[in-house]
């Protein structure tokens, strides 16, 4: 990556999230992790007010209709497999473990982001992060496929969440600007 | 702002679509093959009870491949046309790329029902048989069996493919902004 590359701001300096950018983004991470969680979310099999059931629900195999179009919305991007994937309310989720975690992680950090804008606005330890997750996530697949180990539906949650958080801390400059600079149309 | 920045944005604007063609293409062949090796290959196997077998394999590979497309375009369009790009205009060069690998997917797929008109009879009498082997209820299994059969009409594939498009879009924007962190100089905001 050669050429001119914006320089990392000053110590210390403030920085301010843009509203019109940033309440679309949480919108549409808060819809996205909310269909991830499946048709249970909606139309449980069991009564989601069973705080024990759902959290026994998050390591059992739910029920699942592959073709429904909760799971057809994720089609693309997940293959949800049953017996890798968390059920809530007695459903599969839409998406596997991972998705989950990352889907969450995404959430999460979108919500964290205007109290931790000013510590990881244009850092580079945050791209560097990103690539150590993402080669983690390689070799963690790698190593399950190949039957060197065997991940399970938390820890692949897990390193979904943190892969998810750790992408939407990466361009968090799309969504924050420096205190007292106007945002630019043309941006 | 002057005239020529106006002029370079409309030229700057009309290009996004050669990125996000040329890397959403070549990003929808690459899916498909696997898919289809993926799933010739589970047509080959004896029903082993897992309704995906090696196309979950497969399934993680081209959804990792999916995302990065929209890096991958702003990439192309960052070394092609300029290397000014904002946030704003990746986002747009994400969205599109993820578009163009939707409909390239599901043209080549249907085209390679012409091809190959057995490919989707095999690939549903697997699905079947590893349905049956999981334990799946009978009237479940219809059920299943009629949503599948309607998945792959066209007008099912068009309905799919329309739905799926929003994470898949969503993903590849986000791949997308951090192609443009990456790759792209910003303008200094005043």
């Amino acid at each position: 990556m050669g050429g001119k590359r914006q320089d990392e701001p000053a110590r210390g300096m403030a920085v301010r999230i843009i509203p019109r950018r940033y309440a679309p983004l949480v919108v549409l991470l808060a819809v996205t992790w909310a269909l991830s969680l499946g048709p249970g979310l909606y139309d449980p099999a069991e009564p989601l007010t069973d705080v024990a059931g759902v959290w026994r629900g998050l390591t059992e195999v739910g029920d699942s209709e592959p073709y429904h179009w909760n799971y057809m919305v994720f089609s693309a991007v997940c293959h949800s497999r049953p017996e890798r994937s968390f059920s809530l309310g007695g459903v599969q989720m839409a998406v596997n473990s991972r998705c989950t975690g990352f889907f969450s992680g995404l959430l999460f950090a979108g919500l964290l982001l205007p109290a931790v804008a000013c510590m990881i606005y244009r850092k580079k330890w945050v791209l560097s992060t990103l690539g150590v997750l993402l080669a983690l996530q390689v070799l963690d697949v790698a190593g399950n496929v190949a039957g060197l180990w065997s991940n399970t539906l938390w820890t692949r949650f897990w390193m979904g969440w943190f892969l998810g958080a750790a992408l939407l801390f990466s361009i968090a400059e799309g969504f924050a600007r420096p205190a007292g600079r106007s945002h630019s149309s043309a941006a | 702002m002057n005239d020529s920045d106006f002029r370079n944005d409309d030229a700057a604007s009309g290009s996004y679509w050669n990125s996000a063609l040329l890397i959403g293409s070549l990003f929808a062949v690459i899916s498909a093959v696997i898919s289809l090796a993926a799933g010739y290959y589970q047509i080959s196997q004896e029903a082993s009870g897992s309704l995906f077998g090696p196309v979950a394999i497969s399934g993680t590979v081209v959804c990792l491949i999916s995302a990065l497309a929209g890096l991958a375009a702003v990439r192309n369009y960052t070394r092609e046309v300029t290397r000014t790009l904002s946030f704003g205009q990746g986002a747009v060069i994400g969205l599109a790329t993820a578009a163009v690998i939707v409909v390239v997917s599901t043209a080549l797929t249907q085209l390679w029902y012409l091809i190959d008109p057995n490919y989707l009879e095999n690939i549903m009498e697997s699905v079947i048989a590893n349905m049956e082997a999981m334990g799946v209820p009978d009237e479940a299994l219809e059920g299943q069996i009629d949503a599948i059969m309607e998945s792959q009409t066209l007008a099912g594939t068009l309905k799919n493919a329309v739905i799926s498009l929003g994470v898949m879009g969503l993903l590849n924007v986000l791949t997308a902004l951090l192609g443009v962190r990456l790759f792209a100089e910003r303008e200094e905001t005043l």
